[in-house]
């Protein structure tokens, strides 16, 4: 009777080892290609050049990028200021336009930028052809980011037309205007 | 240097409390120690400088004021302990050199865990090092706020009151962005390797506080093979990279449900483990909003223990995890009602909420992608729920270990799964939209949790209710 709970024990062990099995191929499976990504080649050719894979993409992402648009602008701003936000339209698509917005946010802090959230979707952002989305609350001074068209059109633009005045103008489409 | 002290102080922190939480104990295991000790460390070291600089003391004061505390604090302890003579002895995991096959399995068990942690360190290097700011919601909502606390010292609550609700979430809670603003202060440069580390830190110390704790409940390589189930769970390190505060909400339900069942093990009441339990419950609801709703789900998940102990030491037990969480809910409470605008969610609440719980076509939709989530979860390459009930076929269950802890475990574990599903039934988003992005971070809070009620569930070391190899051996017996 003696060898039941020998065998059952041994029994128990051989379904670890099968289970310890499974787990080792998924490992691997994600080490040579992650099964997520049909086109992923997995990660081994990063474990293989480490130093190389690092100064080939650390710092070379699109949010990294976008943080040289700002370093001037913060200057202005001495102390934590609420602003106004106008993006563009001539933008891909609604996603970047969020984006843009959320970078310019991420890169602007601790200054508060505002949007018109109710009419954001139903109001074009744009370089002033109609009227921007502002917030609710209106602040005295209005951030342009006009990462594609990069200038405002003085003939149209909403702001230059009612009593506005460009404070300064980035020429990398940032305008700070102030009333 | 700094970016090193802005690590050192909370684990110094954090190995006091659980010196505090653990006071008589004569032999702690060193893994255990360690992955409990840094998050909760975290936790009070945030808790205490966001506590402080909300009624206006300087941050440089607020270092310095918890430098001195804590090195009272250790004085105090060494003098203590030389004062009672007691020597605490610290294990470590070792190995036995006997030849079977129970110890081949665990050695294996133990390479396959060293390689499988080795990997994932690597991969979550380098996609770190590829996105070092995080997915969108980690740069957009999470560090975003942590730089208005480290820019903005003095004022960052006025401001993030004024901020957009729905792109940046101010009011969501400040565990993890207060940290990594008080990291950004302390070492005075504003490093993207902070939130790394952050993210780091709630990833790895959540397979390690699965590991060691089912270890000290069941075996060895019991403990081995539920951490491995974590990391070799793909989609478990694209959540520790991306930097959402998924992983760190998941550290800290599955620390209170550990801390619980320690509690609970043994005939007398610990006071000091209930508190840590509502210390750990407390931080979950200070990571994420979900953590409010692991706190009712815990009340009420302890309100079944009525069944099988009497209702004064039940409510004796209730009263130690509410005096712990209780610093963290008040952070809650000033923040939800006098910093943030309103929750999205919350405020959008209203008729509509009434319609959406009568609209069944939702529950369909929601209980569709639910289904789906078990097919298709943690991206692995094969369906790793066939083993869990694989597992239960040769262990059995067992319900009466740890004073009935597994009733308990498994009615929280489950109320959380419920209470996610109406969250995604009166959402006032898009219902597909609010799914798609939500429902594999939801579970993945959970996964953790899961696998230690699971195993603990399995443990047949006594008490057995039903256990399959024991119904064999009575069988032959016959």
């Amino acid at each position: 009777m003696n060898a039941i709970p020998q065998l059952l024990k041994d029994l128990r062990a051989l379904a670890c080892l099968l289970l310890l099995m499974i787990i080792g191929w998924q490992q691997w499976t994600t080490y040579t290609g992650d099964p997520g990504q049909s086109d992923s080649k997995g990660y081994h050719s990063q474990f293989l050049n480490p130093i190389q894979y690092t100064e080939q993409v650390y710092k070379k992402d699109d949010i990294t990028a976008y943080a040289g648009r700002f370093e001037e602008v913060k200057q202005i701003f001495k102390t934590p200021t609420t602003l106004s936000y106008v993006g563009e339209a001539v933008v891909p698509n609604n996603g970047t336009r969020e984006m843009h917005y959320a970078l310019t946010q991420y890169y602007m802090a601790p200054h508060v930028l505002l949007r018109n959230e109710t009419a954001r979707d139903r109001v074009v952002f744009n370089n002033g052809a109609s009227p921007p989305t502002l917030s609710n609350r209106v602040c005295d001074t209005v951030l342009y980011n006009l990462y594609t068209s990069g200038h405002i059109d003085p003939s149209s633009n909403y702001h230059l037309n009612n009593g506005w005045k460009v404070i300064k103008d980035f020429d990398n489409g940032i305008i700070v205007l102030a009333r | 240097m700094m970016f090193a002290l802005s690590i050192l102080m909370p684990l110094l922190v954090g190995i006091l409390a659980f010196h505090f939480f653990f006071k008589g104990a004569s032999t702690i295991y060193s893994r255990f120690l360690f992955n409990l000790s840094l998050p909760i460390g975290i936790g009070i070291s945030t808790a205490f400088f966001i506590s402080l600089n909300l009624i206006g003391i300087p941050y440089w004061i607020i270092f310095i004021l918890e430098t001195g505390l804590l090195i009272f604090l250790i004085l105090r302890y060494k003098r203590e302990q030389s004062r009672t003579g007691k020597k605490i002895n610290y294990t470590f995991d070792k190995f036995n050199s006997a030849t079977s096959i129970s110890n081949i399995v665990l050695l294996l068990a133990a390479v396959l865990y060293l390689y499988s942690w080795i990997t994932d360190v690597g991969i979550f290097y380098f996609n770190s090092v590829q996105s070092p700011h995080g997915l969108w919601d980690a740069w957009s909502c999470w560090n975003l706020i942590a730089k208005f606390i480290s820019r903005a010292p003095d004022n960052w609550p006025q401001m993030l009151h004024q901020m957009n609700a729905i792109d940046f979430h101010p009011d969501y809670p400040l565990l993890q962005r207060g940290f990594i603003a008080k990291s950004w202060l302390l070492s005075a440069n504003e490093s993207v390797w902070i939130p790394i580390a952050s993210a780091f830190i709630f990833t790895f110390c959540t397979i390690g506080l699965l590991s060691s704790s089912v270890n000290l409940f069941n075996t060895k390589t019991e403990g081995l093979i539920a951490g491995l189930i974590l990391l070799c769970t793909p989609f478990f390190m694209v959540m520790g990279h991306s930097q959402y505060a998924d992983n760190t909400v998941g550290y800290f339900y599955l620390a209170t449900v550990v801390l619980l069942t320690l509690a609970r093990r043994g005939a007398t009441i610990k006071p000091n483990l209930f508190i840590a339990a509502g210390l750990t419950a407390g931080m979950a609801a200070w990571s994420k909003n979900e953590g409010l709703l692991f706190i009712v789900c815990l009340f009420a998940s302890q309100s079944i223990r009525i069944f099988f102990q009497d209702r004064i030491s039940l409510m004796n037990e209730l009263k130690y995890v509410l005096l712990g969480m209780l610093p963290f809910l008040l952070l809650i409470a000033y923040q939800k009602l006098i910093i943030a605008p309103p929750n999205q969610i919350i405020s959008a609440q209203g008729s509509e909420t009434f319609s959406k719980l009568t609209d069944f076509s939702r529950y369909e939709i929601v209980w569709h992608w639910f289904v789906k989530q078990f097919s298709t979860f943690g991206k692995w390459a094969i369906n790793p729920w066939w083993l869990f009930l694989a597992g239960i076929l040769f262990k059995g269950i067992n319900i009466k270990e740890n004073n009935y802890s597994f009733v308990s475990n498994f009615t929280l574990f489950f109320s959380m799964l419920t209470g996610f599903f109406f969250v995604e039934i009166v959402t006032p988003l898009g219902l597909v939209y609010y799914l798609s992005t939500s429902v594999h971070r939801l579970f993945f809070q959970l996964f953790p949790t899961f696998i230690f009620i699971y195993f603990l569930a399995i443990n047949g070391k006594s008490g057995s209710q039903y256990n399959l190899s024991e119904y064999i051996l009575k069988k032959a017996k016959k």
